[in-house]
């Protein structure tokens, strides 16, 4: 158990359970980062669509700088943005819709907001130098956006860390029949099996902290949809902490009421910047009791995301991420669409961000070398 | 100080059955993958791909209390699309009675809307009246993808008697919801 395990085995989900107030941090094994340190944020400024329904964003990495995280918006959630092409120094094509498999870069597709990170691959590492991205919106008249940039100068430690936070809103009937002193162990036998999962990448939490939510409990304790997800993810503190905050619920539906194992910001989700509709990760707790370490899978995966790190492999096979040492399942054998885990054994579906909760799923090398970039990261 | 509600230690054995018998391991192991997805539930169309007996084996997931939460749960809303008698009798008695475990319960009305429609609308008016607001707020949610004139006119009797202010809202938005 890591140092900063012990100190959240003190006490962590008992005393959120039974109504603790909030306790600010618990301890770390080194000194807190400065959150501006390493870190310089550019506003971009507001741009509107033009004729074709996109919009041109340039943006300008110092010499130095490890990644940009540029995000633009808010645009609502009727309407969904991506990202058509991006080019780097001297006209480099970094990114092209048409051919997305063409680059070592992957973008999402959103609503509200859209973040995109560069590098997600050791293979495409950011320059200095000018860029631009240009952005598509799905919209039927024109639309405004604010994009700002978060570049990274920090280097890349040898052993890097991510604090989190954990908040807990309205969780407490998931551990029905443990009693207080079980489930603050079960809570840090989750967070030793996230780092457990993240060594691969040679990633660890540093410090932990946690709080009941002080907001509309009642609402939040289902998240139901896009809006509510992005509602509760706006209550991470503007103040640009540098860590990823873990909403705990008692579980996410999709529009149709089917329950969601977790949902990030992104990916990437909008590191170091808080109050928007892409600042952290929201985790089905409903399994608290019945298999922690489900939610330790959903938190590491989902960390993952809101990192910056994409599918290893999709459930269809029609995508995968652009790193080479994560593999690239294709084998369907029975022909069903589906790629399932049995089909993939030692061809992606050991790895963290395989499409579901496979046990004894790690995070590769690349992976952490993507994740060691983030701004969240120290 | 709170404490953990009675209610939901009784959930913690209420409708958990021991694991049945079931034929076809493949299969289950099968089903069980796609109810394990992160961020994507399981479709009708990727259970059905499965093959002949994923509704049988769904209903013993469902029942199975040496599995995740989340997975029954997937199991009980995907049921759904496998609208047999048998599950509907199932579905009914999970989704109205009291002291059942609150999350499967939201999940079994959702599939009884969604397999039944207005066929179900005896057992997500009792729903609808339940003493828990979350399950109230999900039967006021799949009544407003139920769109129905009959389902609308549940929904209206409800919010004219509702007091609390989440279900109410939940309420209100449903009635704004087209299918």
């Amino acid at each position: 158990m890591t140092p900063a395990l012990d100190r959240v085995a003190s006490g962590l989900f008992a005393l959120a359970l039974i109504g603790a107030p909030l306790l600010g941090l618990a301890a770390c094994d080194g000194e807190k980062l400065d959150p501006e340190d390493g870190l310089e944020r550019e506003d971009l400024g507001s741009f509107t669509t033009d004729t074709g329904g996109g919009a041109d964003i340039p943006f300008e990495p110092a010499a130095g700088a490890v990644s940009a995280l540029v995000h633009c918006g808010p645009y609502g959630y009727d309407t969904l943005a991506t990202t058509e092409t991006i080019t780097g120094p001297g006209g480099t094509a970094l990114y092209d819709m048409e051919d997305p498999t063409g680059t070592a870069m992957r973008v999402g597709i959103m609503s509200d907001l859209l973040p995109v990170l560069l590098p997600v691959s050791p293979d495409l590492d950011l320059a200095a130098g000018a860029h631009s991205m240009r952005m598509y919106f799905d919209a039927e008249a024109a639309v405004t956006v604010s994009c700002s940039a978060v570049y990274r100068t920090q280097p890349v430690e040898a052993n890097p860390a991510v604090d989190i936070r954990l908040v807990f809103v309205g969780v407490n009937d998931v551990a029905p029949g443990l009693n207080a002193a079980e489930a603050e162990t079960t809570l840090a036998s989750v967070l030793e099996e996230v780092n457990t999962m993240w060594s691969g990448g040679n990633l660890e939490i540093g410090s932990v902290t946690y709080e009941d939510f002080d907001g509309d409990v009642a609402t939040y304790t289902v998240v139901d949809g896009d809006e509510e997800l992005g509602a509760l993810l706006r209550t991470v503190p503007s103040t640009n902490d540098r860590s990823i905050t873990f909403f705990f619920v008692q579980e996410i539906t999709d529009d149709a009421g089917a329950t969601i194992l977790g949902l990030a910001g992104g990916p990437p989700g909008t590191a170091a910047v808080g109050a928007t509709s892409k600042s952290g990760v929201v985790v089905t707790a409903a399994s608290f009791a019945s298999d922690p370490g489900e939610v330790a899978r959903i938190m590491a995966h989902e960390g993952g995301h809101f990192l910056g790190l994409f599918h290893s492999t999709e459930k269809d096979g029609s995508e995968s991420d652009p790193l080479s040492d994560t593999p690239e399942c294709s084998n369907d054998a029975d022909g069903n669409g589906t790629l399932a885990s049995s089909e993939c054994e030692g061809t992606g579906a050991e790895n963290l961000m395989w499409w579901n909760t496979k046990e004894g799923a790690t995070m590769s090398a690349d992976q952490g070398w993507v994740v060691a970039r983030s701004a969240a990261v120290r | 100080m709170r404490t953990l509600p009675t209610l939901l230690l009784v959930a913690a054995v209420g409708f958990a059955h021991a694991p049945l018998a079931h034929a076809d391991d493949a299969l289950r192991a099968q089903v069980v993958d796609l109810l394990s997805a992160y961020e994507e539930p399981a479709t009708a169309a990727q259970l059905r791909a499965l093959g002949a007996g994923v509704g049988a084996e769904l209903l013993a997931v469902a029942q199975d209390a040496s599995l995740s939460h989340t997975r029954r749960a997937g199991a009980v809303f995907a049921l759904g699309y496998f609208p047999t008698e048998a599950h509907r009798g199932w579905l009914s008695a999970l989704a109205t009675t009291e002291g059942g475990d609150a999350i499967l319960r939201r999940k079994a009305v959702y599939a009884l809307a969604a397999g039944w429609g207005d066929a179900a609308l005896p057992d997500l008016g009792r729903a609808l009246a339940a003493p828990d607001t979350q399950l109230r707020a999900a039967t006021a949610r799949a009544l407003g993808r139920l769109g129905s004139a009959a389902a609308q006119d549940t929904l209206r009797a409800r919010l004219a008697t509702e007091a609390d202010p989440m279900v109410r809202s939940t309420l209100s938005s449903a009635l704004g919801v087209t299918k």
